[in-house]
């Protein structure tokens, strides 16, 4: 049980310093702009309690905002996608249980449903991050525009990272 | 009660999100100045229009109060423009300061006095030349300065307000201190910086200086009471000569040689 803690704990870790010191400064064309530490909100067990998700999700969100200037936009964002993240599940879900798998995985799920699920989950994330920052809605179809080509990378990011530390 | 706190066990997820949410949106609009200009915007607007409506119901009741007031300003007004134009000179010389301050009537719709933080919001805005940081006089004395602005209507923020200094000076000589509300009375507030060399009397006027954002020689108040403080300097308390329980009618200055006295202030 501590060993997954532990897990969970670098994870968190060395997401967000990823994203702060690296992601950050990518910005390509100003329309694609990754984030790849939601990836810890959608890997955290299945059996987390629904107030640990949105207090885990507050935190994580709180952590990268202390590195931006906008401060508040991505715990909105986060808090957002910790509220949703039952109910996608849900929606996704073969059965109405899960197995005894600790984590969302790319090896035990396939790959389908790991990418149904990352997509929903950073659209939603993205969705909410891009409109928070702009408040307004006359320039809707680029915003749009933006939720989408950044979904699209970060999901990439994540399917690449999945590969890479879950190679067994 | 135990059927209300069974419900909201019953959908705690859903409130602790409500409130999760809340402060990250919080943050969002109190830390990020675009956000902040748009919800305060939205908010100034909504808060205007409602008052203005409730203000064309309630107006009847106070024309007695404003055409009393409005009868003396008239009167003392007169009586500045007769003494002028009696001792005018035949040419006057052109002082570029002459033509100075221009005054934008504003109707009074919504007011304060029993928060630590008052505001005024009147129903005159953008559209009709009103900027923050414009001074905001009455017939009976300062009110207070314009704070934020939207099309229609404005907020002011009024002297009845602890994070408002105003530096007066005292009528008779020239000395001067800075004047805060103390937060309790809406007639009353305290006077700072006098040393106790000075000499004051209870019933000194308060005028404004001129240094800051309001013309000089509006009248703030009076000396109530004079008490020697504890370090050098006295503890006076001032009485407010504007009653702003009764406040309807006010006047946005304009100060059209503003922004070259602040271009001049900036050379050190």
């Amino acid at each position: 049980m501590f060993q997954s803690l532990f897990k969970d704990i670098i994870r968190f870790i060395l997401l967000i310093l990823f994203q702060v010191l690296i992601l950050n400064n990518i910005n390509m064309g100003g329309m694609i702009n990754p984030y790849l530490y939601i990836l810890f909100i959608l890997l955290l067990p299945f059996e987390t309690p629904r107030w640990a998700l949105l207090i885990l999700a507050f935190i994580t969100g709180f952590s990268i905002d202390f590195f931006s200037q906008q401060h508040g936009l991505h715990t909105a964002a986060c808090v957002i996608l910790g509220f949703l993240r039952p109910s996608v599940l849900k929606i996704f879900n073969p059965r109405e249980n899960y197995e005894k798998v600790k984590e969302p995985n790319l090896q035990i799920y396939g790959f389908t449903w790991f990418l149904k699920y990352a997509l929903l989950c950073t659209f939603i994330h993205h969705f909410s991050l891009f409109y928070l920052e702009i408040f307004r809605l006359s320039d809707f179809f680029i915003t749009f525009g933006r939720v989408l080509l950044s979904t699209i990378f970060t999901v990439i990011l994540i399917i690449l990272s999945q590969y890479l530390f879950y190679r067994r | 009660m135990i059927t209300l706190l069974r419900f909201l066990l019953k959908h705690y997820f859903v409130l602790l999100f409500a409130i999760l949410e809340s402060i990250a949106l919080m943050f969002v609009v109190r830390d990020n100045p675009y956000q902040n200009s748009s919800i305060n915007n939205l908010a100034l607007n909504f808060n205007g229009f409602v008052a203005m409506k409730q203000d064309n119901f309630s107006h009847y009741l106070h024309l007695t109060d404003v055409n009393e007031k409005l009868a003396l300003e008239n009167d003392l007004l007169k009586n500045q423009l007769s003494q002028r134009i009696m001792f005018s000179s035949p040419q006057p010389s052109i002082d570029s300061s002459l033509n100075r301050y221009h005054y934008v009537t504003a109707k009074v719709i919504n007011n304060s006095i029993n928060k630590s933080y008052n505001y005024i919001i009147l129903n005159k805005g953008k559209l009709d030349g009103i900027e923050p940081e414009m001074a905001v006089i009455s017939s009976d004395g300062v009110v207070g300065i314009v704070h934020q602005v939207t099309d229609h209507f404005s907020q002011v923020m009024s002297v009845l307000n602890e994070k408002l200094p105003i530096t007066c000076k005292f009528k008779k000589n020239q000395y001067f201190g800075s004047f805060v509300w103390s937060g309790h009375d809406h007639r009353k507030g305290n006077l700072n910086n006098i040393p106790l060399h000075l000499e004051v009397k209870i019933g000194d006027t308060l005028v404004s200086t001129g240094f800051g954002i309001f013309p000089e020689g509006i009248l703030v108040g009076y000396v109530s009471k004079a008490e020697k403080g504890n370090s050098n300097f006295y503890k006076i308390e001032v009485e407010l000569s504007n009653d702003f329980r009764k406040l309807y009618y006010v006047y946005v200055v304009k100060d059209s040689l503003k922004k070259e006295e602040e271009t001049i202030e900036k050379i050190k």
